[in-house]
């Protein structure tokens, strides 16, 4: 006789009740995981490894420089050509005549003729002795009074040198951005050598400090640099400025002894990128040290 | 295949005015076809912001002057000198050691060899020359050079007796001075002060007068009367000063090229405290009242006497001092309790207090350039030389003594001259000192005697 189950089967109501039970903690056990009866182990990070770099190694990016190597990779023909040997330096005359010297409205003075004559024109200087007589390191003296002078400022007078530092780049990589003649990315200067440019310049450079509206001295020099990194030539930008303002004159003279000084000669800059800094813009702003 | 038509450029289209309005939509296209254009190599040169430096003394070297007899070569080394200490003593500069001078002066006058003053460190060069004239007058003439840029600054020549060599030395030093800092010169000046003398129970005051160097020392008042606070007029050879002539404390004036001294004003109170305004033409001086004082103008020619302020005999308002566009005073006041620096207009109200640190403030002096006020400063029982602006901001402490007090600034703004004494066995003795407006450069004016309240003069005309 075949056996034939009901619902009312106890057995088949216990495997149902069992197989349900089962299912419902695998469930469970699916949704929750295991419990946590011991503390989990300490994990053990391997090291991580940091390969130091200077800053300057990476960080000559400028603005665009993706769009510009994508432009550039199927025409090769718009790439920047690499650049041919720097010529050779600049021997030109660098002086130019001396202007005739100024005379003094003053009745106790009589302006002498022969004075006014200009002086025979100066051989070209040869680049700056390479041997130099190095000062010794003379204390800034007014650091701290220009440091409480700086705290009495409103917050907002002026942005500090960091900052102007740290905006000044991105500035500066967008004014690259989208030459198609540009230069190459690794023939760029990089932050770390227009830092360290700066800060041989600031080593140079006696800024009008005490001077009456020192804030609005602010003098842009350009100059051309020789291959060895000598300067060729300084130019103030301001021409109209320097002869009609004897505060601005002072100031950009100020800046000019900056470029030109033997300390600073010749220029921290990379010899293997000439072409990118044999003109350079300087910009001296007096304002955060007021 | 297009034809011509199609391709909208048919014969007569492409006549003249086809042309002129083909040209002129280029040209309005331009502007805006310019702004995707690449930028031009020239705009990729590096750019550097220099906003650090550092503040140090230029260094220049000051050769003697070249003459030729030894009569002049003596006067060109003197010269030389006198620029020379002119300018360090600014702070503003370093002399370049005469030892390491690597060219004579004959030489120097044909052409400096740059070089070998850039090794020296040299940012600047000062040639001169002297020649005595057949009227017995000397020529002094110089040239700046800028070692750098091997280019002349400035060149100029002098002619005078052979006595007042000395001054010419400042007018030099003043022509340098002001190309090389854009700032008029300040050593073209003289400063009057109160020369004192004798033991402390019987002390001497006289009125005295010298260079700013403390050379040319003169004692003008013969010690009888004891002279306090005086104060150059800003445009001729005037003081105005308290003098206690028959213990009667008054307000004079005295002109030093003639010797003519007058009384301000005849007041049955003490006057004191007495200055100039700005044009010369009246004076401004306080009057006591009971306890208290009060502010008064007087003009020097009409002799019509203002009263500015209304203290009534409690309050004391003094030491005033007019801003150098005539428009405000400056003056110390007890009227809020303690004795503070207050701004008032110069015909009196408007009064603003502008000092708010802690101690007491006096003898307010407003700076030539009108940027800031100069004052003394009582607290934790020292006296502080300082300055701060005029609407009281920017409080800056430039000297911290025992005792200190009396500051008058030089005529281009950039220096302060005080009197400063410290305690010992035999009594305090009060010196001259000057200090530039970092605080930095304190430097000690020589005096014959002790030397108390300097005023400044303005550059000599």
């Amino acid at each position: 006789m075949r056996y034939v189950p009901t619902v009312n089967d106890d057995n088949l109501k216990n495997g149902l009740t069992v197989s349900a039970g089962l299912h419902f903690a695998m469930f469970l056990f699916l949704f929750f995981g295991l419990p946590h009866l011991m503390p989990p182990l300490p994990e053990h990070h391997g090291p991580i490894p940091f390969d130091i770099v200077t800053i300057g190694d990476i960080t000559n990016t400028r603005i665009g420089d993706d769009q510009e190597q994508k432009a550039s990779a199927p025409a090769p023909a718009a790439q920047p050509k690499a650049q041919p040997a720097p010529p050779p330096p600049q021997e030109k005359a660098q002086p130019p005549a001396p202007k005739p010297p100024e005379v003094k409205p003053d009745q106790q003075a009589e302006a002498l003729k022969a004075i006014n004559k200009p002086m025979p024109q100066v051989k070209p200087a040869p680049p700056a002795p390479a041997v130099v007589a190095k000062p010794l390191p003379q204390p800034d003296m007014l650091a701290s009074v220009l440091k409480n002078v700086a705290k009495m400022k409103p917050a907002d007078a002026a942005p500090n040198a960091d900052a102007k530092t740290t905006t000044n780049a991105p500035s500066q990589a967008g004014t690259g951005a989208g030459t198609a003649t540009g230069p190459s990315l690794g023939s760029r200067l990089t932050i770390t050598e227009e830092d360290a440019l700066r800060r041989q310049i600031e080593q140079c450079w006696n800024p009008p400090v005490g001077a009456r509206n020192a804030e609005s001295l602010i003098v842009e020099v350009t100059i051309d640099v020789n291959q060895d990194r000598t300067v060729a030539n300084a130019e103030i930008v301001d021409k109209s400025r320097y002869g009609s303002d004897p505060f601005f004159r002072a100031a950009a003279d100020a800046a000019m002894r900056a470029v030109r000084s033997p300390k600073c000669s010749p220029l921290q800059l990379n010899p293997d990128k000439y072409d990118q800094w044999k003109h350079i813009d300087f910009t001296f702003d007096p304002r955060d040290m007021l | 295949m297009k034809t011509e038509r199609e391709l909208g450029m048919n014969k007569r289209g492409l006549g003249d005015k086809g042309l002129v309005a083909f040209a002129l939509r280029l040209a309005l296209l331009l502007p805006f076809l310019s702004l995707f254009l690449p930028l031009s190599p020239a705009l990729a040169d590096v750019k550097i912001d220099i906003t650090r430096g550092v503040v140090e003394p230029i260094p220049i070297a000051i050769p003697g002057f070249f003459g030729a007899s030894a009569n002049e070569s003596q006067y060109g080394r003197d010269i030389a000198q006198v620029v020379s200490n002119d300018l360090v003593r600014s702070g503003l500069f370093s002399a370049v050691d005469p030892r390491s001078f690597v060219q004579e002066a004959d030489s120097l006058l044909i052409q400096p060899r740059f070089a070998d003053w850039r090794v020296l460190n040299a940012q600047a060069l000062v040639v001169g020359k002297i020649e005595a004239q057949a009227d017995g007058r000397l020529k002094v003439e110089f040239r700046l050079w800028d070692v750098f840029s091997e280019q002349q600054m400035t060149g100029l020549a002098y002619f005078t007796v052979p006595n007042n060599w000395r001054r010419v030395a400042h007018i030099v030093a003043d022509a340098i001075y002001k190309r090389i800092t854009g700032e008029d010169g300040y050593f073209d000046t003289r400063i009057v002060y109160i020369s004192e003398s004798g033991i402390a129970t019987n002390r001497i005051k006289r009125l005295a007068i010298m260079d700013q160097d403390g050379e040319n020392n003169r004692v003008l008042s013969d010690g009888r009367a004891m002279v306090l606070t005086p104060r150059f007029s800003p445009t001729m050879q005037q003081i105005t000063y308290m003098a206690y002539y028959n213990n009667r404390p008054r307000v004079y004036l005295f002109n030093i090229d003639t010797g003519a001294q007058t009384v301000l004003g005849d007041f049955d109170h003490m006057t004191f405290a007495p200055r100039f305004s700005p044009d010369g033409n009246s004076v401004v001086f306080s009057l006591s009242e009971g306890g208290g004082s009060n502010i008064y103008t007087m003009d020097l020619r009409s002799h019509h006497i203002q009263q500015l302020t209304n203290g009534g005999s409690t309050t004391i308002f003094s030491a005033p001092c007019y801003s150098p566009d005539g428009q405000h005073i400056t003056f110390e006041s007890d009227r809020g309790g303690s004795q503070q620096i207050y701004v008032m207009s110069a015909s009196g109200g408007n009064m603003q207090r502008i000092s708010f640190g802690e101690g007491t403030y006096g003898t307010p002096v407003w700076s030539p350039r009108g940027d800031l006020i100069a004052f003394t400063k009582m607290h934790g029982g020292s006296f502080y030389i300082g300055v701060m602006r005029p609407d009281g901001s920017g409080e800056r402490e430039l000297v911290e003594a025992w005792h200190a007090e009396g500051p008058t600034w030089a005529p281009n703004g950039r220096v302060i001259m005080f009197f400063k004494e410290s305690p010992s066995s035999h009594g305090s003795t009060p010196h001259l000192y000057s200090v530039d407006l970092t605080g930095n450069n304190e430097r000690a004016i020589p005096t014959p005697t002790d030397a108390s309240d300097p005023a400044w003069s303005p550059l000599l005309p």
